[in-house]
């Protein structure tokens, strides 16, 4: 899973691991809140079993599950040379698994989250922006038929079914973006055919796939400059009903894309202790499309630099090297822009990054996104 | 070090005097400080909505008539994405137990990026219920304890007529409740429009528009609102509550400024005391070698010091002192208002430290001239302790009293609306007077003394003496008092005057025996068209003579929204109407027939309108104007109203329903019969109540009464304060006396005559602060009538002085200078001749 898969692994949203350890604080928002009640699980389904996974069915929402989530990230190019990276993603989370017996069109369990953030690499500026609605008069909503979701203007709704290709849309003060992107690859399931198991007790898992190939074509709007831009982007989908265990504190979330066409999923469990959960994996999926699982023991990951918020002042890891044994893989990842931390309801860093390394003696290099969540 | 270890031991053998002298200065900065806080909080008195969205809440977009559509607020979030918009459904209802309780519901959509989840605002632990529960709200610990006096956490909520179960949330005591108002339920939307039953419908958006392009912004949502839809500026709206905050501000403003003045009246006192008992002491030191300038150092510090000490003191107990005034602005702003929370705000350290460091500099600067006696004193003079300075000459303060005068004069004519040229003009005019009063007071003692001279009254005689020859410190005691009362005076002659005024207005304009309105919860409506149908039949019952009936509506006009009265006025209610300017007659000949409209006097002075200038309204028919044909009293709306016929409002926009009614019983006795008869016709209509005539006067009055209870307790404090004073500064006068209270003594005079020495100077001293303080306290609330008042309101009303409440400050003042008077008597009675003596 990735990252948010973080979120999703745990099940946590990122909001309930923060609240865990600083109640009421700044962290304190709606969502916190609402993933703080264990009692709330009962009412929804869960990752219980292996599923059997439809598309484009399971492009759309899953509501009788708590939490779900659509999170596109992606590294841009533009004609002139500019570069981008972007996060476009949209979390629906429900407080009830029913709507209540009140008579109102406001009265709808389900919540959306948006999270969009460009950074502009050339004038290494992180731009992000937060929306929130409930899924009421149409402002707000995630629907089936087709696959969309949407907070006011900004939206992803799939546009081509057989290609699993999504337009992408969202415009804050400023910024905007407005891309095209399609797969020439089936979905990849991750875990154990799609189910993600996220700790030893049954059910805490979710179901996660990811579209970690996609081709991505359109504009970035900053200010009034206007970039074509195109470059390769990264679907993950996750929906499921846990929350973190106890134990885990947070998690580092790799998704990684390389020149060649392979790529590298890897969400990496924190635990109080510092240690690393036994839970945490990935996936290696090659030029060819064939899937290698990764698990705790077969990937190594060493921190070698880190970086302090000039504004939180949490230290965020800012440099990893990692080594995959078995598939004789060696990489450096880099963040492409050292602040690319979300200081709003959560605190989390998530941002381009750049990977260089070799597979045996061939060169790898390539982008990717990264996620660090549960730091304080 | 001997100066300074000196001094520490006077100040340690005497805590009564050092108590003292902390004690005027601490009051000073307690008052000063209670204040500011009572402002501040009182300004910061913001409606929930207000509090809990991000940024300032810019304008409301309401409906002309009765709730909006909800579509209109998805049409705008789907139009401008970038909106901070926030619905809201907010109405009255009742939770009835034994004794039904009034409450406001508050549905606010809780999941809004709008919505502040730190900080005040919704405390977001409890949201998951407030979203997830059928009918579940939260209120604050109080109202929870009073709602819930018996039984479990569920209340029965009365919402027109109906009646549903409402589950209050268990809100925890402590911060985040308290940042509720009183009596306020705050649910989730969608909670509120099933509760009241209005499912897709809302009261108002509030929207946090952006500074920049605003206006842009705004017209471009002007032009997406449907028909019947106001977009208002809030700004425009927070004048009118503002203004009431400017009523407080005001009057606070007036007594804090005053309270200083009176608090360096009583510093000075406090400082000469010190030095004046210590003139032996210092002459010693001077004789072993003290320099003039390190004794001035060392007054000066130990002054600085008991500044610094009196200051910390007086910041605590004025921070004390702000919360029990904060339940009297905050009942006030209630009553005036809607619902709002006034909490008790924190100053900032830094305005803390500003007032503090005033309390030092004022004492410094006060204790600077006694200061600079005490290092004139003579050695040899000290060391006799003979008073050297009572026949320095007088410095002339005419010049000062003329300039200062003038001043004022200036000030007043350049003042149009600005009440702190008032104010400038009003403490220079102060000045010119109490400048004076040291002078007159020496006037009267010198003409006593001339007119005793053959009597054998020779206690008094020397009494007198003994006030012309120190009337350098006399006066300013004098000085000190009277303003003080003055300032008291004022006040009572203000708001007594106010008060006669609105009962004589009130006794005249509500001339209908019964009166009918719909009750707060009631949609607009609904209340609307009960009272439309019972008019109908009111009209066809026998003993009623005549129905007036009145509409209150907002309009748009030049200057933000205009407060619109429709009045149905039959010829008895007529005379309920008082003109100031335009003749009633010619009024009424024109009323319904032409496009005339009566303005209220506070309307007519912030537009600066008078008879027969014309007003142009927004008709559906495109403008129109509207002639002044005159202008009348009225003291319930201080930002003013105009009136129209109800004839011609029909003209112009289509007709409304009615806001309330008035009816006119046949003959006098028949009104209690009447009142049964209208209760008959209303009966099971629970949205309508029923007034007598001198009900709604007692309420109103009950109103009035509340919002001026601060100002009468401040105006209390005043006069404590200044009488803690003058008691100090009466016994600083008298024991400096003792010395020749001992010589007295050894040439034989009884206790009896030395108190009559004794209470002769207190007395004088307190008729002449009290009878000065008479005219200078009217003329100070005529003052605050005819231009303070004015100024911030806009309307007039005829002085008046209470004379029983005068007589009771008067009595109360010359009580003081009685009680300023006995502890000198027994002090000097119990002082051995011989030890007086020693000195002489």
């Amino acid at each position: 899973m990735n990252r948010r898969h973080w979120l999703g692994l745990a099940g946590i949203p990122l909001g309930a691991w923060l609240l865990r350890r600083a109640p009421l604080s700044r962290t304190d928002s709606p969502i916190t809140v609402i993933f703080a009640e264990r009692d709330l699980d009962l009412e929804f389904e869960r990752a219980r079993e292996r599923r059997t996974f439809e598309f484009p069915r399971d492009h759309g929402p899953h509501p009788t599950y708590r939490h779900e989530w659509w999170y596109f990230t992606g590294n841009l190019d533009s004609e002139a040379g500019d570069a981008f990276g972007f996060q476009l993603t949209f979390f629906r989370f429900a407080v009830a698994a029913h709507a209540r017996a009140v008579e109102s069109a406001w009265n709808s369990p389900q919540i959306l989250l948006g999270h969009f953030a460009l950074t502009d690499l050339k004038a290494q500026r992180f731009m992000p922006f937060e929306r929130m609605s409930r899924e009421a008069l149409g402002i707000a909503g995630a629907s089936l038929t087709p696959p969309a979701v949407w907070i006011n203007d900004w939206r992803i709704a799939l546009t081509a079914p057989v290609r699993h290709g999504w337009q992408l849309r969202a415009a804050e003060a400023g910024c905007a973006l407005r891309l095209d992107v399609t797969s020439n690859a089936a979905p990849v399931l991750q875990g154990d055919g799609g189910l993600s198991q996220k700790g030893s007790d049954l059910g805490n898992a979710s179901y996660y796939y990811s579209l970690p190939c996609l081709t991505a074509v359109g504009d970035v709007q900053i200010g009034a400059a206007n970039h074509k831009v195109q470059g390769r982007a990264w679907l993950d989908r996750e929906w499921g009903t846990s929350v973190l265990a106890p134990d885990q504190v947070g998690w580092d979330w790799f998704g990684l894309q390389f020149d060649d066409g392979s790529s590298l999923m890897f969400y990496c469990l924190r635990l109080r202790t510092g240690a690393r959960d036994a839970h945490s994996a990935g996936t290696w999926v090659g030029a060819d499309g064939g899937v290698h699982k990764l698990d705790a023991a077969s990937t190594t990951i060493a921190i070698t630099r880190e970086w302090t918020s000039p504004i939180t002042r949490i230290t965020f890891p800012a440099h990893w090297q990692m080594g995959i044994a078995a598939l004789d893989v060696k990489i450096e990842v880099t963040p492409r822009l050292a602040d690319q931390e979300w200081r709003g309801r959560f605190r989390y860093w998530e941002g381009a990054v750049k990977v260089a390394g070799t597979r045996g003696s061939t060169p790898l290099a390539g982008f990717g996104y990264v996620e660090l969540t549960g730091y304080t | 070090m001997l100066l300074w270890l000196a001094n520490l031991r006077y100040l340690s053998r005497h805590p009564w005097q050092a108590g003292l002298a902390v004690l005027g200065v601490m009051l000073g900065v307690a008052v000063v400080t209670a204040v500011q806080l009572t402002q501040r909080s009182a300004r910061e008195a913001l409606s929930y909505t207000e509090r809990v969205l991000v940024g300032a809440v810019t304008h409301h977009l309401v409906a002309q008539h009765g709730l909006l559509d909800e579509q209109v607020f998805a049409d705008l979030s789907l139009a401008f994405p970038a909106l901070r918009a926030l619905p809201v459904l907010e109405f009255d209802a009742e939770v009835s137990d034994a004794v039904p309780h009034a409450v406001r519901v508050l549905g606010l959509d809780l999941i809004n990026r709008s919505l502040q989840t730190q900080g005040p605002g919704t405390p977001s632990t409890l949201l998951l219920p407030l979203l997830r529960d059928p009918a579940t709200g939260l209120v604050n610990s109080k109202t929870r304890r009073a709602l819930l006096s018996n039984h479990g956490s569920t209340v029965d909520l009365k919402v027109k007529g109906g009646k549903t179960q409402l589950n209050f949330l268990a809100a925890p005591e402590g911060a985040l409740a308290l940042d509720l108002p009183d009596d306020l339920i705050v649910v989730d939307i969608a909670t509120a429009q099933a509760l009241a039953n209005q499912p897709g419908k809302l009261s108002a958006i509030d929207l946090a528009l952006p500074a920049t392009d605003r206006d842009k912004l705004v017209a471009a949502i002007q032009a997406r609102l449907p028909k019947g839809l106001v977009l208002r500026d809030s700004a425009a709206d927070r004048v009118q509550q503002q203004a009431l905050t400017r009523a407080f501000e005001t009057n606070l403003t007036a007594l804090s400024l005053l309270v200083l003045v009176v608090g360096m009246f009583l510093i000075y006192n406090t400082e000469s005391f010190l030095i004046v008992q210590r003139k032996a002491l210092f002459g010693g030191l001077r004789a072993l070698g003290v320099t003039r300038r390190e004794l001035l150092i060392a007054v000066l510090v130990e002054a600085g010091l008991l500044g610094v000490i009196a200051s910390i003191i007086g910041v605590a107990c004025g921070v004390a002192l702000a919360h029990a005034l904060l339940q009297l602005v905050t009942g006030t702003i209630n009553d005036l208002y809607y619902r709002v929370a006034v909490t008790a705000v924190s100053l900032p350290p830094a305005m803390m430290g500003a007032i503090a460091l005033g309390g030092v500099v004022a004492t410094l600067l006060a204790a600077l001239s006694p200061a600079l006696e005490a290092t004139r004193v003579p050695v040899t003079d000290a060391l006799h302790a003979r008073d050297s300075s009572p026949n320095a000459p007088a410095a002339r303060t005419w010049p000062v009293s003329v300039a200062a005068a003038l001043l004022a004069l200036l000030l007043m004519r350049l003042s149009s609306d600005n009440l702190w040229i008032d104010y400038a003009a009003l403490l220079a005019l102060m000045l010119a007077v109490s400048i004076q009063i040291p002078g007159v007071q020496s006037i009267v003692v010198a003409g006593l003394l001339r007119w005793l001279r053959n009597h054998r009254w020779w206690p008094e005689r020397i009494a007198l003496g003994n006030l012309l020859r120190q009337r350098r410190r006399v006066g300013p005691a004098t000085t000190a008092l009277c303003v003080a009362a003055a300032v008291s005076v004022g006040m009572h002659v203000m708001i007594s005057s106010f008060r006669l005024a609105v009962e004589a207005w009130l006794t005249q304009l509500l001339r209908a025996d019964i009166y009918v309105a719909y009750t707060d919860h009631t949609p607009r409506e609904i209340g609307e068209s009960a009272l439309a149908e019972l008019r109908s039949k009111l009209l066809a019952v026998a003993e009623v003579r005549a129905v007036s009936s009145v509409t209150r509506l907002t309009t748009p006009g030049v200057n933000g929204p205009v407060a619109l009265i429709v009045y149905d006025l039959p010829a008895p209610a007529r005379a309920g109407i008082q003109f100031i300017a335009g003749r009633a007659s010619d009024v009424w000949a024109r009323w319904e027939t032409t496009d005339i409209a009566i303005i209220t006097e506070p309307f007519a002075y912030h537009n600066k309108l008078a008879i027969g200038a014309t007003i142009t309204f927004e008709t559906p028919r495109g403008p129109r104007d509207f002639t002044i044909a005159g202008i009348y009293r009225d003291y319930a709306n201080e930002r003013g109203a105009v009136a129209l016929s109800r004839a011609t409002y029909g003209r112009h926009w289509p007709l409304t329903g009615y806001s309330g009614l008035g009816v006119y019983a046949r003959q006098e006795t028949g009104i209690a019969k009447l009142r049964a008869q209208v209760e008959t016709l209303t009966s099971g209509n629970a949205s309508l109540e029923i007034h007598a005539n001198a009900e709604l006067r007692r309420n109103a009055l009950a109103v009035f009464d509340r919002t001026f209870v601060i100002t009468k307790t401040l105006g209390f404090l005043t006069l404590g304060v200044s009488m803690v004073g003058v008691v100090s500064a009466l016994l600083a006068q008298q024991l400096e006396q003792a010395r020749q209270y001992g010589t007295l003594r050894a040439l034989g005079i009884n206790g009896y005559e030395l108190a009559r020495i004794v209470f002769a100077q207190t007395l004088v001293i307190g008729v002449v602060a009290t009878v000065l303080a008479l005219p200078l306290g009217i003329g100070l609330g005529i003052y605050l009538i005819r231009v303070i008042n004015l100024h911030s309101f806009g309307w007039t009303m005829p002085a008046n002085v209470a004379w029983g409440q005068l007589g009771a400050i008067a009595l109360s003042l010359l009580g003081a200078a009685l009680v300023a008077g006995i502890y000198p008597t027994l002090r000097a009675l119990h002082t051995s001749p011989a030890r007086a003596l020693r000195n002489e």
